[in-house]
């Protein structure tokens, strides 16, 4: 099926939810952003459907906006990482299952300016929306290996990679806003007392930040790619996680967001949990 | 007031007994006749069956009995006589010279270090040495020394050496009389020394007792935990363990069970292999593996399995020595009849307990009754009452049980001896003023609107801080530290008049923060809090700095280093002030009204024992009767008839006016926490009755109450093998019972009974014991050879389980003629119906060859079951946790038997375990006193030093929720802003400030108080980006987490044992390895510490229970982002280290500054520097 068809199922399905009522505000994805990219649009209206469109351009993560919205019955246009990300809300009591209708979109990914597969989509193995109130299918696209099975699942700390990085940070946070992961009422950074912040403002400060962020998303991460997305400075926001992301899969056997009633990987523990990296425990591999 | 209460002995027994009578508010004089307390289990490596650390389970008990105020402790002292009669005795207490000033006597073993005499140390069983001025081990309570006057020279070289002038030769025996309402003896046992000669103990020095080998595997005994031989000190290849050594042996005095020494020899072989992983063979010689209790077949199943022990039914005939290799071998014959000699490098031998001689002296001057072993006599179903109105007995001094009996039994005293002090009322500081004065109460003064001035008082503990460090030095530094209006030093801060002097200051000018920098707040935290509270000032704002444990004692050849790291040490300590809050206790009330839920005997028990204490009670009982499966039971073990003494039971519970009994009831929801519950109950009918043909009428009432005992029993398991329910020959033991106990002539025109043990227990569906059918069995087949001396009785059986004194039961059995023929594990009789009589077919091991045996009647034991759906939904509506198998899950095994980590909530019976009917009552009254901790109080006080919980920040995640091991946080719908959402609430008295909660929360929405994110943040920067001076070169800075429990007391210990390592940690210290949020660590190392130590106790070990295991996964994938983000994975180091590795800790101190020396300095700008070898 191509996008087209995809596209036509999804205003079909948008405009049926609000004639029927079963939503009060739809979020899918309209024309008119930069460059091509598609742009968040919310309607409320049977009519706004036909607005909609699905394309390889539509690289904005929606989840964030059923956040926003998840004070009202909402339907979502979902490619599968935003529906991995609304799994995210609903295990965190953020958002109520009953008040988002998960419209999920097969999605083998979404290109750049350039018409080049997005890196953080090129790595992506879940192709498929893992929970979904209704489908709109793509008979070619099957699910991906996970990427952990083609690269090692560790490679060797790279010191001099993340002090690279850090330094084009210009700490602007937007790697945070973009997050559906990153929901707090005051982030760490920003607290007065307890004061995080080191000494140092410059490099100290980004690797307060980056680590602190990283250890937050642990066991968290939907892999969306929103972060090095939005980044000013072009920052490999994403490597550290993605690391932690892959360590976590095979040591605990847990991936965030597939099932809204699974305990969250770092509020669990097993008696048998193994201590890689200890002092006398076992080595990373 | 009520007038005191007397416990004898300061072990485990008697500890609990007096924590539970004074936390009762029953004052408490405990005796001790040794110079500490803590008994047996101080000398112990490891319980079985959780392998926990003996000292870490231990010591938390045994400070808060010492330290609590209403419990006064006598060491060196014996209980010569009670005169009188209770609740009016006299006691009257002979208590012997320690010859030193228990006032004066900081404990710091500088006599020790300069005594000339050197004799076998009885706390290492002989096999190591002490002085003859010591003390007995590194962590007594009290932490003081003690003289041997017999093997003293009276050189008086530690009068000299001593600088608190402790010493005091002239010391006299005192005697005391004192009025006391009742008397606890715990008195304690002896191991055997009767062994036979012909297993070489006395002849080879590698043939040991098991608690001599128990010292020797301890990390704090003569060897330092290396498991060595003592002829030549090298570790053994192969090791035997020798079961029932003087103990089921008629040769000696003891031909009972020694009750714990099978398990205890499945745990020494287990740490052995822990310690020799190279060890070719650990071997165990038994003759019944008498795993009966809670998770003790798991063990054993694991010993063999994941530790590969070897078990070998077998009774060693004699041990003999090999010239050749100077090894040990075994004589042996197996089950086929075959003799052996098997080759060991250690055999230990497996020695039964036995009564102490003092005991049978001391029972003999109270006049209390002993049995023909010595051991003191407690009714069967009276227990723990002695044979003297007044005086209880519990613990191993009435008879051979394992450490949670111990523990059971130890609060089932308290509970009758609290009642036995409810009818007093004594004035008790006026009555007692040489043993108990007031603290007159200061007014606190509120600093909250006060300019911090902080005062530092820098300890020179005699000569063992000032001797290695500058103490003067470190004061001057401190005058120059931001806030501090005042610093000076003393020689021993904690003295009297040391204290007269913090309090003068404090007043002079007007301090707010006070740092101590002297020796572990462990040990004086409390000490110096109670100074300023007299002083008016709110005891949390002091803060302590280690600089002697931690740093003078373990850095002894360089002074220099000593001083800085003080100097360093006590910036962290002013930083951490800084933010340090007048933190106080909440309180609630407490409704005093106790609910039990299940009529049953336990329950029972507990009721009629909370309502002597003084208590109302509501029997909750779901059938029309009370009683439960005792009804069935015909008579005990040792021939009382069960019937009469239940019908007294429930007769009691009905005409007392204290308790209320709803028969035929349901529990249908219960709300609420500790003092403060509420439950719904519906009956069915009126009065147990219900009318015919109407439908019953349900009826609702509302029972408010402080506490819960969970008595709801278990049943019988009807047996799915053997023929049962298919066959008119088969029954089971309870039936059995039942009928005897009606008077059916069920044995008319019998000839020949068989017995099939563990008919339903130990298999794939119930994988446990069920503890009392091999004593019903016996008991039964005792009571049919009694009937009818001609009828043959066969007992097919795996294990003999007739645990303890029962012993002797098993034995005259076998007298009256009861054949026992073992089985195999996966060889199961076979049973056919004949005419009129079944055929009971199984292998004969001796014989290896199918024996056929007629039976008219076949019984069978079958297995006790827990009903696991009912279990669920009171575990649901209590929020306590159940076991794989169906029972409830106690706080901890060994020590918490009865209690739930639920505060307010406690268990007992069958609800908890197998167990037979006098353990069930027992438990029952232990129940009673556990419940009777929290509703014998007005109000009870929350912890100081908890959380709290910030609702503006709070977004409702839940994962607080999910980690708190004591239920104490629930997501509640709150108004925030104006609007309904589901936030994080705080239980404030049910939690215990572990921090685990905090350390989850993202949103930084919980801090702990007394160890807030602020105080680590400040003592992290005030450490770094401090002004000291350095010496010359750079020296690795490494911050070391370490949690309160287990690794700072094991850093503790090192300090006490000298273990000398490097000076480059600064230690923070947290409540627990779980309060670590990995933004501590980032930080730490973007302030630009050179490396990162983290420790905590070993996982299954966490003094809050699971703590470490959520903080195990937060670093291994914290350890993950950081050797990602290319920081040398040898910079940050997480490892567990428990309190008594003293010498560990120092081998990992070493360790880490060595990696982290080799990294090179982190650079002042904040860069990490490139892992060693890059530019």
């Amino acid at each position: 099926m191509s996008f087209d068809a995809q596209r036509e199922k999804i205003k079909e399905i948008c405009k049926d939810l609000l004639e029927k009522g079963l939503v009060e505000t739809v979020i899918g994805y309209a024309e008119g952003g930069i460059d091509g990219a598609r742009i968040p649009y919310m309607f409320g209206t049977p009519e706004g459907a036909k607005a909609l469109c699905w394309d390889q351009r539509c690289v904005v993560n929606l989840c964030t906006y059923a956040y926003e919205k998840r004070d009202r019955k909402t339907g979502v246009v979902a490619k599968p990482c935003d529906v991995r990300g609304i799994v995210n809300y609903i295990a965190e009591n953020q958002l109520n299952r009953e008040n988002v209708y998960i419209i999920g979109v097969d999605c083998d990914g979404m290109v750049g300016a350039d018409g080049e597969k997005l890196p953080w989509c090129a790595e992506c193995s879940v192709k498929k929306p893992p929970v979904y109130d209704v489908k709109v299918e793509n008979p070619d696209i099957t699910d991906g290996e996970s990427a952990k099975k083609e690269e090692p699942s560790s490679m060797p700390g790279d010191f001099a990679k993340f002090q690279t990085e850090i330094s084009k940070c210009i700490l602007c946070y937007s790697c945070r806003q973009a997050c559906c992961g990153c929901y707090c009422p005051v982030c760490f950074m920003d607290r007065g007392v307890p004061n995080w912040q080191p000494a140092e403002p410059g490099q100290g400060a980004k690797m307060m930040y980056h680590l602190g962020r990283a250890s937050h998303l642990a066991g968290r991460c939907v892999e969306c790619g929103a972060c090095e997305r939005v980044c000013a400075s072009g920052v490999d926001v994403r490597y550290i996680i993605k690391e932690a992301t892959k360590f976590i899969e095979d040591v605990y056997g847990f991936r965030a967001g597939f099932d809204t009633e699974t305990e969250p990987v770092m509020a669990a523990y097993d008696p048998g949990d193994r201590e890689i990296g200890f002092l006398g425990g076992e080595k990373h591999e | 007031m009520k007038k005191p209460v007397m416990v004898v002995g300061g072990g485990i027994a008697g500890i609990q007994a007096a924590a539970d009578l004074a936390e009762m508010g029953i004052p408490v004089f405990l005796l001790e006749s040794s110079p500490s307390i803590g008994g047996r289990m101080a000398q112990l490596d490891k319980t079985f069956p959780t392998n926990d650390c003996s000292a870490c389970i231990l010591a938390p008990k045994v400070t808060d009995c010492y330290n609590h105020p209403l419990v006064k402790t006598f060491t060196l002292s014996d209980l010569e006589e009670v005169r009188g009669e209770a609740p009016n005795f006299t006691a009257v207490v002979r208590k012997r010279p320690r010859y030193i000033d228990e006032e004066k006597c900081t404990g710091c073993g500088d006599c020790s270090s300069v005594c000339p005499v050197s004799v076998k140390s009885e706390f290492d069983m002989g096999i190591g040495k002490r002085k003859a001025v010591y003390k007995p081990y590194a962590q007594a309570v009290p932490n003081k020394a003690v003289i041997d006057n017999s093997a003293c020279r009276h050189c008086k070289l530690c009068e000299k050496a001593c600088r608190s002038k402790a010493v005091c030769y002239d010391q006299e025996e005192e005697v005391f009389e004192i009025p006391v309402s009742a008397v606890v003896l715990a008195p304690g046992y002896d191991v055997s020394s009767e062994i036979p000669a012909e297993l070489g103990y006395s002849k080879y020095a590698d043939v040991v007792t098991s608690l001599e080998y128990e010292r020797i595997l301890s990390a704090s005994g003569p060897f330092a935990g290396h498991v060595q031989r003592p002829s030549d000190g090298k570790p053994p290849k192969r090791l035997a363990f020798i079961q029932c050594v003087g103990s089921r042996d008629h040769q000696c005095s003891a031909d009972y069970c020694s009750a714990v020494c099978c398990m205890y020899a499945v745990k020494e072989a287990e740490i052995t292999k822990e310690h020799l992983p190279e060890a070719e063979g650990v071997d165990i010689y038994y003759m019944d593996m008498r795993a009966y209790g809670k998770d003790f077949d798991k063990y054993v199943d694991s010993a063999k399995a994941k530790y590969g022990i070897n078990f070998i039914r077998s009774r060693v005939a004699e041990t003999d020595r090999d010239e050749a290799t100077g090894n040990i071998l075994l004589k042996h014959a197996d089950t086929g009849g075959n003799v052996h000699k098997s080759e060991y490098d250690m055999v230990v031998l497996s020695v039964g307990i036995v009564p102490k001689e003092e005991n049978i002296k001391l029972c003999s001057r109270l006049k209390v009754k002993t049995d023909r072993y010595g051991f003191i006599w407690t009714g069967e179903m009276s227990a723990p009452e002695s044979s003297r109105e007044g005086i209880m007995a519990c613990g191993a001094a009435t008879g051979p049980k394992d450490i949670p009996e111990t523990v059971i039994e130890a609060s089932a005293a308290a509970a009758a001896a609290a009642k036995a002090a409810s009818k007093t009322e004594v004035d008790l500081f006026k009555s007692y003023p040489a043993f108990f004065t007031e603290e007159p109460m200061a007014q606190v003064r509120d600093v909250s609107k006060e300019p911090i001035r902080a005062g530092v008082f820098v300890c020179s503990c005699g000569v063992n801080i000032g001797g290695y460090l500058s103490v003067g030095e470190v004061v001057e530094y401190a005058k120059s530290l931001p806030f501090v209006t005042f610093a000076g030093e003393g020689l021993y801060t904690c003295s009297v008049d040391f204290q007269t002097v913090i309090i003068d200051k404090i007043k002079e000018y007007g301090l707010n923060r006070i740092v101590v920098a002297s020796c572990t707040p462990r040990t004086h935290e409390p000490l110096f809090q109670g100074v300023l509270q007299k002083a008016g000032l709110n005891p949390y704002l002091l803060t302590m700095a280690n600089i002697r444990d931690q740093c003078s004692w373990v850095h002894m050849e360089d002074a220099n280093a000593a001083t800085f790291k003080a100097k360093e040490l006590v910036r962290m300590a002013v930083g951490k002030a800084v933010y340090a809050k007048q933190l106080s206790k909440k309180k609630l009330d407490v409704n005093k009204a106790a609910l039990v839920i299940g009529g049953g005997a336990a329950g029972l028990s507990s009721a009629l024992e909370l309502s002597g204490m003084g208590y109302s009670v509501h029997i909750v009982e779901k059938t029309g009767e009370l009683g439960g499966n005792a009804k069935s039971l015909s008579a005990t073990m040792f021939g009382r008839p069960v019937g009469n003494y239940l019908a007294d039971f429930i007769r009691d519970a009905a005409e007392d006016p204290n308790i209320t009994v709803h028969l035929n009831s349901k529990i249908k929801d219960i709300t609420g926490f500790v003092g403060n519950f509420t439950t719904r109950i519906e009956a069915l009918g009126s009065a147990g009755v219900s009318t015919e043909g109407s439908p019953p009428a349900e009826c609702t009432t509302m029972i408010e109450h402080g506490v819960v005992v969970v008595a709801v029993g278990a049943s019988e398991k009807k047996p799915d093998a053997y023929l049962y329910g298919k066959s008119p020959n088969v029954e089971t033991q309870l039936k059995f019972e039942e009928r005897l106990k009606n008077g059916d002539s069920c044995l008319s025109g019998v000839k020949d009974v068989v017995m099939i043990l563990c008919a339903g227990s130990r298999d794939e569906n119930n994988p446990y014991c069920s503890r009392v059918c091999c004593n019903q069995s016996i008991k039964n087949a005792i009571a049919i050879k009694e009937y009818n001396s001609d009828i043959n009785v066969t007992v097919l059986y795996r294990e003999i389980r007739s645990y303890g004194l029962s012993e002797t039961f098993y034995r005259r059995a076998r007298q009256k003629g009861v054949q026992f023929v073992r089985f195999e594990d996966d060889e199961k009789p076979v049973v056919a119906q004949k005419e009129g009589f079944v055929q009971v077919s199984a292998i004969d091991p001796l014989l290896s060859r199918d024996v056929a045996y007629r039976a008219d009647l076949l019984l069978l034991a079958s297995a006790i079951e827990p009903d696991r759906e009912g279990n669920k939904t009171i575990a649901q509506m209590l929020k306590v946790p159940m076991t794989q198998e169906g029972f409830f899950l106690e706080a901890h095994v060994k020590l918490r038997p009865v209690d739930f980590a639920t505060e307010g909530v406690y268990l007992c019976g069958l609800a908890h375990n197998p167990k037979n009917l006098r353990e069930s009552i027992v438990q029952g009254k232990a129940a009673a006193a556990r419940a009777g901790t929290v509703i014998s109080k007005d109000f009870i006080e929350a912890e100081g030093a908890i959380a709290a919980i910030d609702m503006d920040l709070c977004v409702g995640c839940g994962e607080c929720e999910r980690v708190c091991a004591y239920k104490a946080i629930t997501l509640e719908e709150v108004q925030a802003r104006g609007k309904a959402a589901k936030k994080a609430v705080l239980n404030d008295v049910l939690c215990k400030g572990c921090g685990t909660c905090a350390a989850n929360c993202r949103c930084g929405a919980i801090d702990v108080g007394g160890f807030s994110d602020m105080q680590v943040i400040n003592e992290i920067e005030y450490l770094l980006r401090g002004d000291v001076e350095a010496k010359q070169g750079w020296e690795p800075k490494i911050i070391a987490f370490l949690c309160n429990w287990c690794s700072y007391a094991g850093a503790d210990l090192a300090g006490t044992g000298r273990m000398q390592y490097p000076p480059n940690i600064r230690v923070i210290r947290v409540p627990c390895s779980g309060r670590i949020n990995p933004a501590y660590i980032i930080k730490a190392l973007a302030e630009g510490a050179d490396g990162v130590m983290v420790s905590g106790c070993h996982p299954g070990d966490c003094h809050y229970l699971t703590g470490n295991m959520y903080a195990r996964r937060r670093f291994t994938v914290l350890k993950k982002l950081l050797e990602t983000a290319g920081i040398d994975p040898n910079r940050v180091h997480f490892t567990w280290v428990s309190a008594s590795e003293g010498g560990r800790f120092a081998e990992v101190v070493k360790e880490v500054t060595d990696k982290v020396g080799k990294l090179g300095q982190v650079r002042a700008d904040g860069q990490l520097s490139p892992p060693a070898g890059e530019s």
